[in-house]
């Protein structure tokens, strides 16, 4: 069984947020650096779990993460179900390393 | 280490590392040696369930979807036989990382020799071999902290009469009075009379309320699995803890596809309402309804 969750996105530096009836939806002309997110893979220690419609989801101890791609390949954005609150220390420092980047956690 | 202080014995409860991080956190049952889960650091959601025999020896462990990751085997000792970074093994006691050497509390058991590595600290009271272990009777008899066999057959024979109505007779209270004495010895006066009739009572009063725990845990962890309407399923996470984006991709997925049904949805139903509440997948339930299929599998914890 699941616990709650705290959401935390990875997104384009200043990408436009909206808040739909779905959830949050992001939009900006910049993408997210493909290196850049492979690190964040293997520092959270993630694996692979599942792929669809240009998602690839991957998991580990207390966390899920699913990275948006568009249809070119193009990472659009990231999102962090973090059950483990002490991996947020771990995205936080991420994103604060690259000026690219932007850390967003929803109030 | 932490250390969980019980009655009768101490237990591991968690892990930390040098700097004080948090690496690893055990859940016990109600007896001695009786690890259940473990959890890495501070969350829950990736517990390993620890599966014992009927001497308590960890056999196998697995994955919250029941999946075993690791099995586990001894020679007639306990001599483990492979090579594994499981913290608690055979008699659910812990191995000393990097020995073949298990820690009993007030002693160190050596599996290939099948001996205690210091004296029996009650002495002759458990046979003349001071470092014999559980009296060479290894596939009958477990020894929860290296001194306690007899003290454990005597406080469950103990309890047994009083059960039958024993209490009032001289041998019984005969019994009781060495069970005292053993007691306060075994612990350096750290418990009493008190203690023992305690243990007592709950030995004698506690079948009832043991046996309600075991029906409960054992319907928490057997979830059982049905069809649900998705719109019958209440949210526990807001939308402004969710993606718009993965929404609208499952949706379209759905649409194509059906839902995954190797994926089912974790609800729990509160007990106060008897709606469910979704645990695991808000956003396969949300693309659910936006799909307008009418039924997912939903995997419902009582």
């Amino acid at each position: 069984m699941g616990a709650a969750y705290e959401a935390i996105f990875i997104i384009p530096y200043n990408a436009n947020k909206r808040l739909t009836d779905d959830g949050w939806e992001f939009d900006s002309l910049n993408k997210l650096p493909a290196e850049k997110i492979d690190k964040l893979i293997t520092s959270l220690e993630l694996k692979l779990i599942e792929k669809y419609e240009g998602v690839s989801v991957y998991s580990s101890n207390g966390i899920k993460v699913s990275i948006f791609h568009d249809s070119t390949g193009s990472i659009e954005y990231v999102f962090c179900q973090v059950f483990d609150l002490l991996n947020n220390q771990t995205i936080s420092e991420f994103c604060s390393n690259d000026s690219s980047l932007e850390f967003f956690k929803p109030a | 280490m932490q250390l969980g202080k019980g009655n009768v014995c101490n237990e591991l409860i968690a892990e930390y590392n040098a700097a004080g991080t948090l690496l690893k956190r055990y859940v016990h049952g109600i007896g001695s040696d009786d690890p259940l889960v473990s959890y890495d650091g501070a969350g829950t959601t990736s517990p390993t369930y620890l599966l014992a025999d009927e001497r308590g020896s960890i056999m196998a462990e697995t994955n919250s979807a029941g999946t075993v990751t690791t099995k586990h085997q001894y020679g007639p000792y306990g001599e483990p036989i492979n090579q594994s970074a499981s913290r608690f093994r055979y008699t659910g006691q812990i191995l000393l990382p990097g020995t073949a050497l298990y820690h009993y509390k007030a002693r160190v058991y050596h599996p290939k020799l099948g001996r205690f590595l210091q004296t029996d600290p009650i002495g002759y009271k458990d046979g003349m071999n001071w470092y014999a272990y559980v009296g060479n009777d290894p596939m009958n008899a477990v020894d929860p902290d290296g001194k306690s066999l007899k003290l454990l057959k005597a406080a469950f024979n103990i309890a047994k009469r009083m059960l039958k109505g024993d209490s009032g007779k001289d041998a019984i209270k005969g019994e009781a009075a060495d069970f005292v004495d053993n007691v306060r010895t075994l612990t350096d006066g750290e418990f009493g009379v008190d203690d023992a009739i305690a243990v007592v009572d709950l030995a004698t009063g506690f079948g009832k309320e043991a046996k309600d725990i075991a029906v409960a845990s054992e319907k928490v962890l057997k979830p059982t699995i049905s069809m649900q309407n998705p719109k019958n399923l209440i949210p526990t996470q807001t939308k402004s803890e969710m993606s718009g984006s993965q929404v609208k991709r499952l949706t379209k997925n759905m649409k194509e596809n059906g839902f995954d049904e190797s994926k089912p949805v974790s609800a729990w139903r509160n007990p106060s309402t008897g709606r469910l509440e979704i645990q695991d997948g808000h956003h396969r339930t949300a693309a659910a309804i936006k799909a307008d299929l009418n039924e997912i599998p939903v995997e419902i914890w009582e």
